[in-house]
């Protein structure tokens, strides 16, 4: 999750700044509200994937990260789709994935 | 009448045959006929994928309105020294070798057109006011060429632009230096001939139409503001000095102390084989209010034909009687020969705010497919009259629905059902609902049905396809002792136009809830192709799409549209128009985008298609506009195949 969402998070950077977007050469949101959302949004999840990686002995805080990086996750592959950013989506893919894992496999680290 | 169609084919054969050499863009419409068709076939729909940037130019003659500009700065400008607003709309030219385009700063700039390098610029000095226009506005630029150049004497060739002041200046193509014998010192004050009225000037923003040594002109005003205001009359200048040859007056001289302006601020075409000059002719002022306007007055909102020579009225087709919505004639016609029924038919189709497509014998005027007077509903508003009647048009199909969509759930519940107890407010009659007081659906509207870039035609096949918007905006009257106070409430922002000399002021807004999202039903724009041999729509499909905040919403939505299409002779339209800043490649015979690409603002002028050096480009104007979205640039973009 962290890897995805750290990927995400440089790549929506890139996006604020370029003139077109990463791989998406057709679409520009540089400089718009829709960037600084996706900026935001990946950098919350960049921040909640590395807090779960160090809590898995606090049940509740897990419990509280999983739902709202759910929310995130599932929120940004929108954004990305809004913003016609197939790479961000996939992100979000590779971060969902992390979460099930995390999900079913409570114990390992990410 | 054979000898004129013989010698028609052969100049598009001539036309058609040299592809090769350097292929000319050389008016705003493409050529005379306005069919923005180009005969280049090198950029085909198998190989348009691969288009890639050639060059791209910034002028520096750009303003979002709020922050300063680096650059030149003529008289008193906005707040705090920032002028108005940008509008680009100018096609570039492609004639002599070189590229020229008309920036909204009102300066020239010609430019190599296979690197984009700037050749020379010209600098009108015009003032960046906004004397009758919210915003800097341009459409380009016209070139003359002497029939018999005098060889070492300057200004045989010629560029003009026009001014927001009203001054039409005359350069040397290949110098860009003023052009001596034309106005004084290459400038035409065109305000002299504004002697009706003196508080405003007579912009001009739409570069004239040159045919043989004639420059054809009209002009732009402050609309909505005045009862009377300056009749819109069409003047017809010597290339070569500027004097008057002819004018034609659109309104009759005894009621010119009652209205004005029915003007002509969009382009023209020219019939080059029968002498006749096609104006679109805008609606009388004060627009939303004419009890002073005779109801049957002739010439108003209409298409007319003129004689080039003489300025004499050959014919006068009327699209909206007594027009109460300012649906202006607002492009120039596009002139083809229609093969149906066995005979070549001279026609022309002239697109409108109506949505209507008007198919015309362009010798008589008289429509080709049917237009029916209909009924349709009358104002209550103490003191003004509507036409019982309306031209209605059913075949070649209306390019939006005949009535607004109705409330988009969306926006309705995401607005806690605003759009629907609004809409449940208004009075809605279909088409031609007339202003209210209570204030009136009005579909469509101003800016709705076609704008000034009209549409353009493969003269082939007969395939003409154009843009259109589909947009709901409330008309209400404002009773004179109450418009005062609303108006100062309302702002700048909120619609309001005086009508000063009227018992009412109008707002005009467009039907959006609080969140600013359109209370109607998408698709909010769409391109069609239609075969004019029978009318028959051959494909409609949602163009473009809405930006907003960055987020691009479904193409199913398509996108308000300004601007118009082209046509390549491998099957290809070239559009910008979108709100989205992008340029698109279409395929003529599905609809189907095949190309598209990010640009700097929207593309709202026409683009040009061009040929030098053995290849072919594609260049488009991304300067904004306005109505579309915020976005603003100074960006010349040209395209070609790689290699």
């Amino acid at each position: 999750m962290a890897l995805g969402a750290g990927l995400a998070l440089i790549l929506s950077i890139w996006n604020f700044f370029a003139p077109v977007e990463f791989l998406a050469p057709t679409a520009s949101i540089a400089g718009t509200p829709a960037a600084c959302l996706a900026i935001a949004a990946t950098l919350a999840l960049f921040l909640a994937a590395l807090v779960l990686a160090g809590s898995a002995s606090n049940r509740l805080l897990v419990g509280i990260l999983l739902v709202g990086m759910l929310v995130g996750i599932l929120g940004t592959a929108f954004t990305g789709r809004l913003i016609e950013s197939p790479l961000l989506v996939g992100l979000m893919a590779l971060c969902f994935v992390g979460w099930l894992i995390r999900l079913f496999a409570p114990r390992a680290r990410y | 009448m054979r000898t004129i169609h013989l010698a028609t084919a052969a100049a598009l054969a001539a036309s058609l045959a040299g592809p090769a050499l350097a292929q000319e863009w050389s008016t705003f419409n493409g050529d005379l006929k306005a069919q923005k068709f180009s005969p280049l076939d090198q950029i085909t729909p198998e190989n348009v994928g691969t288009l890639t940037e050639a060059w791209s130019l910034h002028t520096g003659d750009v303003s979002d309105g709020v922050h300063r500009v680096h650059g030149r700065m003529h008289g008193p400008a906005g707040k705090a020294g920032v002028p108005p607003p940008s509008v680009w709309s100018a096609t570039p030219l492609f004639v002599n070798d070189t590229l020229y385009v008309g920036t909204p700063f009102y300066r020239i700039f010609a430019v190599e057109p296979d690197t984009g390098k700037v050749k020379w610029t010209y600098d009108t000095g015009a003032a960046l006011e906004a004397l009758t226009q919210p915003d800097l506005k341009n459409r380009g630029v016209a070139y003359w060429a002497a029939a018999q150049p005098v060889d070492g004497v300057a200004c045989q060739k010629r560029i003009y632009i026009g001014t927001m002041q009203a001054e039409l200046h005359a350069v040397d193509a290949d110098t860009g230096k003023p052009c001596a014998d034309f106005g004084t010192n290459g400038v035409l004050d065109f305000n002299a001939f504004n002697t009706a009225d003196s508080d405003w000037p007579l912009s001009l923003l739409q570069p004239p139409t040159v045919f043989g040594d004639t420059l054809f002109l009209g002009w732009a005003g402050k609309d909505w503001a005045e009862a009377v205001d300056s009749p819109g009359s069409v003047y017809a200048l010597d290339a070569r000095t500027g004097a008057v040859k002819w004018s034609f007056d659109t309104l009759p001289a005894e009621i010119r102390d009652q209205t004005g302006t029915a003007n002509v601020w969009a382009s023209m075409s020219v019939d080059p084989d029968r002498h006749l000059l096609y104006i679109p002719v805008s609606s009388p002022s004060p627009n939303f209010y004419q009890a002073a306007v005779p109801v049957d007055l002739p010439v108003v909102t209409s298409v007319t034909a003129l004689d080039t020579e003489t300025g004499r009225m050959v014919w006068s087709r009327q699209l909206v009687h007594h027009d109460l919505w300012d649906l202006d004639g607002n492009a120039a016609p596009t002139l083809v020969d229609i093969e149906k029924d066995g005979r070549t038919i001279p026609a022309l189709v002239q697109t409108s705010k109506t949505g209507f497509l008007y198919v015309l014998d362009r010798e008589t005027g008289e429509p080709i497919y049917p237009i029916e007077e209909r009924p349709v509903p009358q104002t209550r508003v103490p003191g003004e009259t509507s036409s019982p009647t309306q031209p209605f048009v059913d075949l070649p199909k209306r390019v939006i629905p005949d009535r607004w969509p109705g409330v988009f759930g969306l926006a309705d519940a995401v607005s806690g059902g605003y759009c629907s107890r609004t809409a449940r407010g208004l009075l809605d009659q279909g088409s031609f609902t007339p202003p209210s007081l209570q204030g009136s659906i009005v579909y469509p509207p101003t800016t709705g049905g076609t704008e000034w870039g009209g549409g353009a035609v493969d003269p082939r096949s007969g395939i003409y396809v154009v843009n259109s918007s589909s947009v709901v905006q409330i008309y209400r009257l404002i009773p004179r002792d109450q418009y005062d106070d609303e108006a100062a409430r309302g702002g700048e922002t909120g619609g309001f136009s005086p009508m000063t000399g009227t018992p009412y002021g109008f707002q005009l807004t467009t039907f959006l809830n609080p969140l600013g999202m359109p209370c109607w039903k998408p698709p909010y724009g769409m391109i069609a192709a239609y075969d004019l041999k029978t009318g028959e729509r051959l494909w409609n499909e949602p163009f473009g799409q809405v930006q907003k905040y960055g987020f691009y919403m479904p193409e199913s939505w398509g996108s308000v549209t300004i601007g118009g299409p082209v046509i390549t002779a491998s099957g290809l339209v070239f559009i910008g128009a979108s709100m989205d800043s992008r340029v698109r490649a279409i395929d003529l015979k599905t609809g189907k985008v095949l190309w598209k690409a990010v640009v700097d603002a929207p593309a709202v002028a026409l683009p040009a298609v061009y040929s030098y050096k053995g290849k072919q480009y594609v260049v488009f104007v991304a300067g904004g506009n306005s109505i579309l979205s915020d976005k603003v640039s100074d960006q010349v973009v040209a395209f070609a195949l790689p290699g």
